[in-house]
């Protein structure tokens, strides 16, 4: 019996560029990169190493069918999940109803939901939600301080209260929990769309992203789903930059010495840490290709291969040999049953530090050498944490799509002579992968192939 | 609670049946002043909680889980919102 094959037949995307897949797509190949400094507020708390940083343009939620209601008891990271899984489902075809208002629970016509899964990841979850809990708790007491608020204090730290007792709600939210818990986008989108198979988190940092995506593929693989929602959504934008300088605490973070355009360049020799990004969230669905087929879907690409490893070195930085990265491409390589000379275009991790980018270079292109194209979307988008993985999905999806690849931006002097691609590229793609690797230690891997065009 | 000294105004009380509709999901057929939150109308505790929240927003006041242990019918709701809602909203 031949393996189930799996196609990749709806995208929906949330980033940096914009509020839909098509928005950041056209912004990825126009190389336009989102970058801004961060709030001014935030240096009320903490003097930052870096001042840039990825935000999110305005993203218009009711028309995702989120209700003001709903807004209450969702975290961000889950708002995002819902709005690129519903522009994920338009985009598949499958048109869906509100089956229950009370609940917002929808269903999608002709879908079997017994035989639909759901594969997120995210790094921090419903990180967020938590701060302004905290915050609703350990201020109860000062909270009636509220009423100086409005004019400037001749101190700093009155200044710096007032701003937080502003952003205080009435009462702490009863949905918390349910908020908070990491597995709160995936139940999210289950519950929303009557989804009730495999319903799965990946908790795996800044490697989510793919490693939902590569789940998803063997899930439907091994016939526990015919189609499954994946990908990954991220939120950390707290009013007061406290997971900023987490990252920037860490050292991880891009510095602006060259600029705020210039400061988030992957690859190039003059980086000096990843852009962080507000958040983010793709979806793809994936689907069984006969199950698509039938329906008279429109295949956008065909997931090949997935394979993942772990590090067992250090929870914040990568094994300098780079040695379970390489086993996790040469993983999905296997599964995909091509060789590294087959592969025409990489996706990289690319995220701009100092060590990410000198292993990872050197781990391509002991693998690949330098014929393939290699980017990093992160040089635009910005790292999106536990989205990043789902939103490079789908930009190789697209690509193999488009049969175009967009340029790395800010690549002056690469670290390595790879097949970077500096600008929009036309290129024959037959055959792309994806990677990421984490803090903690995960490494994972995609292969992609273009479409069948019959 | 059910007898507020001055009787509620429509605007409120149109106010809080949207307030009801919305969290509950009831879009059509009549709900009485007198249907009981739970028993008539289906709310569960999850909904309770829900729909001290959409008053709260609707009406930019707090209201303390005290009061909203006491409101048992959709008329208990109009007429804590009446009586207390001032020109700071419900405080």
């Amino acid at each position: 019996m031949s393996r189930r094959r799996v196609v990749v037949t709806g995208i929906g995307m949330v980033s940096p560029l914009g509020g839909a897949a098509p928005a950041c797509w056209d912004a990825c190949l126009a190389g336009r990169a989102a970058v801004a400094p961060i709030p001014d507020a935030w240096l009320r708390w903490s003097g930052c190493q870096s001042t840039v940083w990825a935000p999110l343009p305005a993203i218009d939620f009711a028309a995702a069918g989120i209700t003001p209601l709903e807004e209450m008891r969702l975290d961000r990271s889950a708002m995002l999940a819902v709005v690129a899984a519903d522009e994920a489902l338009a985009d598949a075809g499958l048109e869906r109803s509100l089956v229950d208002v009370k609940r917002g629970i929808w269903q999608a016509a002709g879908l079997d939901g017994e035989r639909a899964g759901v594969f997120m990841g995210t790094a921090v979850a419903g990180i967020t939600t938590l701060i302004a809990a905290q915050n609703a708790h350990l201020l109860a007491p000062v909270q009636p301080l509220e009423r100086r608020g409005g004019a400037e204090h001749a101190d700093p730290a009155s200044d710096a209260l007032d701003a937080l007792l502003a952003t205080l709600p009435k009462r702490f939210n009863p949905f918390s929990v349910a908020m908070i818990m990491p597995n709160a986008v995936s139940a999210t989108l289950g519950a929303r769309y009557s989804l009730r198979g495999p319903n799965v988190t990946c908790a795996m940092a800044c490697a989510a992203g793919t490693a939902a995506v590569g789940h998803a593929l063997r899930s439907i693989r091994a016939g526990d789903t015919d189609l499954a929602l994946c990908g990954g959504a991220e939120f950390v934008g707290d009013p007061f930059g406290g997971v900023f300088r987490a990252f920037d605490t860490a050292r991880t973070l891009a510095s602006a010495v060259a600029g705020t355009e210039g400061a988030n360049r992957p690859f190039d020799r003059g980086r000096t840490g990843f852009l962080l990004a507000e958040g983010g969230a793709a979806v793809l669905v994936c689907e069984e290709l006969e199950h698509a087929r039938r329906r008279g879907a429109r295949v956008c690409a065909e997931i090949v291969g997935y394979g993942e490893t772990f590090d067992a070195y250090s929870m914040m930085i990568m094994e300098p040999s780079g040695r379970q990265l390489t086993r996790a491409l040469g993983a999905a390589l296997a599964d995909a049953g091509i060789a590294p000379a087959d592969v025409d275009y990489v996706n990289a991790h690319g995220t701009g530090t100092v060590v990410n980018d000198d292993v990872e270079s050197a781990v391509i292109e002991d693998l690949f050498g330098s014929r393939p194209l290699v980017n990093a979307t992160k040089s635009l988008t910005g790292h999106c944490l536990g989205a990043s993985g789902a939103i490079e999905a789908a930009v190789v999806a697209l690509s193999l799509r488009d049969q175009r690849v967009h340029g790395c931006a800010n690549l002056e002097d690469p670290v390595r002579p790879l097949g970077f691609a500096r600008r929009t590229t036309d290129a024959a793609l037959r055959w792309a992968v994806s990677q990421s690797s984490a803090f903690g230690g995960h490494n994972a891997a995609l292969v992609m192939r273009q479409a069948d065009t019959v | 609670m059910s007898d507020p000294s001055s009787p509620p105004s429509t605007d409120v009380a149109a106010r809080v049946e949207t307030v009801i509709r919305d969290v509950l999901g009831l879009e059509s057929g009549d709900v009485p002043a007198s249907s009981r939150l739970r028993e008539d109308l289906g709310a569960d505790s999850v909904d309770a909680v829900m729909l001290v929240m959409a008053l709260e927003r609707e009406f930019k006041g707090k209201i303390s889980d005290e009061e909203a242990a006491r409101l048992a019918t959709v008329e208990d709701v109009v007429a804590h919102v009446s009586l207390r809602i001032g020109a700071q909203g419900l405080s």
